[in-house]
């Protein structure tokens, strides 16, 4: 029994850092090689768990040759357009300013019910709305409305266009977060400084601080009471992230 | 050279040293446990009983040593066979019946054979 606990415990971590080294993609949506490796590593790592009397070793052996074989595979993709097409497959077009297009939907045995499924998701109410549809590698649809379903944008309503980029998290449940913090240029004084002028003398005070990208730090403070604050804290050209 | 490619180097490294280790090791293993064997079975032959049983018990106690290593490598199953060789030989032996003992002698030399050959880099094994 312990030994088949301490054999998990060994397994369990290989393989999360086999699953760590290739990368985030592993975690979601797969190109086809992708869900083998996933597949053939899930495998070898229950069975040597299972019965003791496989080496552990032969596990993590084929395990780490997996791993080789995806960075193989993904530097060949990234690096040719042609064998990626071979190894990942190419998009497929379904819909086509608004006309499906029947010969892809039949190559790829691709259910019309499928397809409205796929439209509905998106939130579009029916195919009417949709002007184009692509099955991509990884079996993911992408769905575009029609120019005629299509919300304006801020440009097309002429309104405001500044920049609206990720908010940089300086503060969060207490502890500064000095890699964010070094991305706007700042440092931990000049923080403490703002957060002194309203009356917060230590970070662990503050449950979040936000710097957004219109320079505003956004401010919540710690307990059921706390106040909400918007700190001026950079000047638009300051902002740099 | 990024980071990603020096991990995947390292790691294509240790596969090839590991694979390249066990290789010799099953193979030095086996090889002095198949001539052990073939020796007990000349014994046997020629009517050493006494001689034949001082090397199985010999044989048997480094098998035990041995097997450590080579169970983690190889699959368990293939090691408890030469153990229970082994046991049937030195029974045989004890009883001093030179037929059985010829019999569970050269069953103990297959049981070797066959650790090795289950690990072998050979066509008939990757296929």
């Amino acid at each position: 029994m312990l030994t088949g606990f301490i054999r998990t415990v060994i397994l369990f971590f290989v393989t999360t850092i086999v699953l760590r080294l290739m990368g985030k993609r592993q975690l979601a949506e797969l190109q086809p090689y992708e869900v083998v490796i996933t597949l053939m590593i899930s495998d070898l790592a229950t069975q040597p768990m299972a019965d003791v009397e496989m080496p552990l070793l032969g596990g993590v052996v084929a395990i780490l040759t997996l791993l080789l074989l995806h960075s193989l595979l993904a530097s060949l993709s990234f690096w040719s357009i042609r064998l990626r097409a071979i190894i990942c497959g190419r998009p497929s077009v379904l819909v086509r300013n608004g006309r499906i297009c029947e010969d892809e939907l039949s190559r790829l045995c691709f259910d019309l019910s499928d397809l409205m499924e796929g439209i509905r998701s998106q939130g579009l109410i029916g195919l009417h709305e949709a002007g184009s549809v692509v099955l991509e590698t990884n079996g993911a649809l992408s769905v575009f409305p029609s120019a005629e379903n299509r919300p304006a944008t801020r440009g097309e309503q002429g309104m405001d266009q500044r920049y609206d980029g990720i908010p940089l998290t300086l503060i969060l449940d207490g502890r500064v977060q000095k890699r964010t913090l070094a991305l706007c240029g700042r440092d931990e004084k000049w923080l403490m400084d703002l957060l002194g002028g309203q009356e917060i003398a230590h970070a662990k005070d503050v449950l979040v601080a936000l710097l957004n990208t219109q320079g505003v730090l956004l401010v919540q403070e710690k307990g059921e009471n706390g106040r909400l604050l918007n700190i001026p804290a950079l000047k638009p050209e300051e902002v740099m992230w | 050279m990024s980071r990603k490619m020096i991990i995947m180097a390292c790691t294509l490294a240790f596969l090839l040293v590991l694979s390249l280790l066990e290789q010799t090791i099953v193979l030095r293993i086996t090889d002095t446990a198949l001539e052990n064997a073939r020796g007990v079975i000349a014994d046997i032959r020629e009517g050493e009983l006494k001689e034949a049983m001082k090397k199985s018990r010999e044989m048997d106690i480094s098998w035990d040593e041995q097997a450590v290593w080579l169970e983690m490598m190889v699959d368990h199953k293939s090691t408890d066979e030469v153990r229970y060789a082994f046991s049937r030989l030195l029974a045989a032996l004890e009883q001093e019946d030179s037929a059985t003992a010829m019999v569970y002698a050269c069953e103990l030399e297959g049981a070797i054979e066959h650790v090795y050959e289950r690990q072998a880099l050979t066509i008939e094994n990757i296929i």
